[in-house]
């Protein structure tokens, strides 16, 4: 963000070959990508592959922000994850994996989770912010932050084979907040998931944030995709403003 | 008479162990009524997440009529053939 303007090079070219030819994304989508800073947190099931995918796209700097060790009840869907490092600090593993694919990616990782203390640096480090935190309280935290800062945030989330997700633009779309006024209290910390819908999830939420950062397609504005991979439904919702919001009304 | 469809998504369905069902509601019925019906009909624990202790619908809920978000307190009404989509707030990442 604060970092100059930097170009395409040929290494990227021969990188981006198969993206570049990509109808409305072309040379300018991939040099917005390799300029953008994008905030994910966290870096488990959803986190771990959003990151991945963006790494892969090329976008330029990722700040992870993600507490604790590699547990072994991770290795269903943490897929930046390994099962050598079990016990050890994911920030330390993130980093590593994602520049065994990419070894320009720039990466700020704070082994720390989303709080009140951390909130306005971790966005103010961002472009854009992909939600993908196991705690409604974290998501409205990033949320609140986001809407703050003006800055676009991909909010995606999951439950068994059901994934839903929704792209907030702070002043033009309804935020988290017009969706939750107050934090879901019967959401449990602990909830059934497949490591596929985690990676179905991260993958569209990746697409998002890529649309957003490059001006292609049409993102998730004022709408909510829900999908239930058990039949492979999938549907969107128009969601609305708040007008009282407590966060996004005043912008 | 008037019939709705409902849909449930993610803990909802859980509860309510379907992932959808048909509903006979007198006309001019609200998704207030249609929450109560449930509610009653089900009992816990699907009743405990449509309604708070005051009976009145809960906040969290997302509540979608043809795909169109509607808020309960409006009092809006159902026509018939509405499908109505009840979704319980996912969190998992
Ligand atoms: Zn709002």
């Amino acid at each position: 963000m604060s970092t100059p303007d930097q170009s395409l090079t040929n290494d990227d070219r021969a990188i981006y070959e198969w993206q570049l030819s990509v109808s409305g994304f072309g040379e300018d989508g991939q040099r917005r990508l390799k300029n953008a800073s994008v905030l994910v947190s966290r870096v488990g099931g959803v986190g771990g592959t959003v990151a991945y995918e963006l790494a892969a796209a090329g976008v330029g700097r990722l700040i992870l922000a993600h507490a604790g060790n590699v547990r072994p009840d991770d290795l269903n869907r943490q897929l930046l994850m390994t099962h050598d490092w079990i016990g050890r600090p994911r920030m330390d593993l993130a980093p590593r994996r994602l520049r065994e694919l990419n070894p320009t990616l720039e990466v700020l990782a704070v082994a720390e989770n989303v709080s009140e203390e951390n909130v306005e640096r971790l966005v103010c480090e961002a472009d854009l912010v992909v939600s993908c935190a196991p705690l409604f309280s974290e998501r409205l935290l990033m949320n609140r932050e986001a809407v703050r800062q003006g800055k676009p945030l991909v909010d995606c989330a999951m439950y068994e084979l059901e994934g839903q997700l929704t792209t907030v633009i702070p002043g033009r779309t309804p935020c988290l907040a017009c969706l939750y006024p107050s934090e879901p209290r019967a959401w449990a910390r602990r909830f059934p998931v497949l490591g596929t819908v985690a990676g179905t999830v991260a993958s569209l939420g990746a697409m998002e944030a890529i649309k957003v950062l490059a001006g292609l397609g049409e993102p998730l504005l004022g709408q909510l995709l829900i999908f239930d991979l058990r039949d492979m439904t999938f549907r969107k919702a128009s969601i609305r403003r708040r007008p009282d919001c407590i966060v996004c009304s005043r912008c | 008479m008037i019939s709705i469809r409902v849909r449930y998504v993610a803990q909802l369905k859980q509860a309510a162990g379907v992932a959808v069902e048909e509903v006979e509601l007198s006309s001019s019925s609200s998704v207030r009524d249609l929450l109560l019906l449930l509610a009653d009909r089900h009992g816990a624990p699907l009743g405990n997440l449509l309604l708070g202790e005051d009976g009145s619908p809960q906040s969290t809920i997302l509540v979608f009529v043809r795909d169109e978000q509607i808020v309960p307190s409006d009092g809006s009404l159902l026509k018939d053939g509405d499908v109505v989509t009840l979704l319980s707030p996912m969190a998992g990442g």
